[in-house]
């Protein structure tokens, strides 16, 4: 293990991520599969949805991640993250980190807008008092001041999007991993959220961005990365990973 | 790699628990038609189908049955739908696992905690019927906040082995609702134990529920005694089980993690 450097802010070695996946059950025994009726169980089979990882970030790069659907993105940012963790490999976090992605996933569309606030917030990590202290800011940033005591269910799909969102972007990290961020909320929330992203790069965040937007990452990143397999097939400035990109799927 | 900050000695762990125990009592009886009056109707409703049942054949031998009968069933019914809802926890919320990074056993506390709000609620309902039926306030009423907080360590560390058990074995719910519907009647609820063979009183003294309901009776009924060493005997079982529980969530967050990402 190579001891990291002050600048390093993540760093993966040798990283592989491995799940067994229900496969078909053609090949199995004739025993196997009268079990397999009787418990109701599934015939696995291993996915590598990563394979020998290797990847450094320093501190304060923003760096963006391309890659076909089911080339192993999100999983990269998950273990990043510390949701999953490695089958193989060792994976460093030098910061706070938290998920600008999927986050609505943990809320509740039968309470109210304020009450899922709350649990967002403290599923983000973020002490109470602070929260307290910050909720107005957030309410504004997200324009639901109007709707706290709305259903969160009864919000349509790009304002229910911006109250997750919201609470994230106040969040006291030093390393934002984000996936489709531009598809978040209409056109104006967007450029909001761009405007905050662009200040968390002047701050010297790291950002590390999964996406299949090529203009973004081209605007918005000093460093790309190309993944397909679970393997990192290109990593370097962004010009070179676009074009290595492009050329895969033509 | 759970986050630094949600360990248990962090505020921000307890203002998760805090926050998930809200959502989870908010939610469970949303949209019924009674909804929050269900918290009492129910336990009332049992009680009343019991008492009418035995009244007459065990009421003969045990004293003040309706404040018996009334005392064990809020206390098993707190058992029996915690550790349901607890073991079930993880898979219920399998969606938050799967996208946040926190101690994953804060799910499990939730879901606890989410009954015990009910649970108090209940209790504080059955001393005012205690009282309104004439039952004198007795010192040893003081004592009642201890025998609440050595049951919900018990059903604490429960769910939470029982949580972990359910990652892997799908049907424990399945075995849990037998095993509980089991316990409900070798679980002295509804009779004494002194109406039992000797022999199986031995045996059935083996139930750590047996000192947690002699012990909330011997609080608030007068002449009942409370089996101090055998109380002792499962705070110890609960911590132990509680404190091993919550060590296996900690080093098998990822496990868990990928085990609920198969769901």
């Amino acid at each position: 293990m190579k001891t990291p450097s002050p600048e390093t802010a993540i760093r993966l070695e040798g990283v592989g991520k491995r799940y067994d996946i229900a496969s078909d059950h053609s090949r199995e025994s004739f025993p196997r599969a009268v079990l397999r009726v009787l418990t109701g169980s599934k015939t696995r089979r291993p996915l590598w949805a990563l394979r020998e990882v290797e990847l450094e970030v320093r501190r304060g790069e923003t760096v963006g991640v391309m890659g076909p659907n089911g080339a192993g993105k999100s999983t990269l940012l998950l273990m990043i993250a510390g949701i999953i963790e490695p089958t193989v490999g060792r994976v460093s976090v030098f910061g706070r980190t938290n998920l600008f992605f999927q986050a609505a996933s943990g809320l509740q569309p039968r309470l109210s807008v304020l009450d899922n606030l709350w649990v967002c917030a403290a599923l983000l990590g973020f002490p109470r008092a602070e929260f307290r202290r910050r909720l107005p800011e957030i309410v504004a940033y997200a324009g639901l001041g109007d709707y706290l005591e709305a259903r969160y269910g009864e919000l349509s799909t790009g304002m229910a999007a911006r109250l997750p969102f919201s609470v994230a972007v106040h969040g006291d990290i030093d390393i934002v991993l984000a996936d489709e961020l531009i598809t978040v909320g209409d056109e104006a929330f967007r450029a909001r959220c761009m405007e905050t992203f662009t200040r968390l790069r002047a701050e010297g965040r790291t950002i590390v961005l999964a996406t299949h937007n090529a203009p973004l990452v081209s605007d918005f990143c000093t460093r790309a990365i190309f993944i397909d397999g679970g393997r990192i097939r290109h990593d370097g400035p962004v010009a070179e990973t676009l074009d290595a990109y492009a050329r895969s799927r033509a | 790699m759970a986050r630094a900050t949600m360990r248990p000695w962090s505020p921000a762990y307890w203002f998760l628990v805090w926050e998930l125990t809200r959502t989870e009592f908010k939610l469970r009886d949303q949209g019924t038609l009674l909804g929050f009056l269900w918290t009492l109707l129910h336990p009332a409703l049992i009680f009343l189908v019991l008492y009418s049942l035995f009244i007459k054949w065990l009421g003969r031998q045990t004293d003040q049955y309706a404040e018996y009968l009334l005392i064990g069933l809020v206390q098993w019914q707190f058992f029996e739908k915690s550790t349901t809802l607890g073991l079930t926890s993880l898979r219920r919320k399998a969606s938050l696992i799967r996208n946040y990074d926190f101690a994953r056993e804060i799910v499990v506390l939730a879901a606890v905690g989410s009954v015990f709000l009910s649970y108090l609620l209940e209790m504080l309902v059955m001393l005012l019927i205690l009282l309104a039926v004439g039952l004198p306030l007795g010192a040893s009423w003081l004592l009642l906040p201890a025998l609440m907080a050595a049951l919900l360590l018990f059903a604490l560390g429960t769910s939470l082995i029982l949580a972990l058990a359910s990652v892997e074995f799908s049907d424990l719910e399945r075995i849990w609702t037998i095993l509980t519907t089991a316990g409900f009647y070798v679980t002295p609820i509804f009779y004494s134990l002194q109406i039992i063979d000797p022999k199986l009183q031995a045996v059935m003294r083996l139930n750590p529920l047996v000192p947690l309901l002699q012990g909330a009776r011997g609080c608030l009924l007068p002449g009942v005694p409370i089996p101090w060493m055998e109380l002792a005997a499962v705070v110890v079982l609960g911590g132990a089980a509680t404190a091993a529980a919550v060590a296996i969530f900690h080093r098998g967050s990822g496990w868990i993690s990928d085990r609920m990402a198969a769901q």
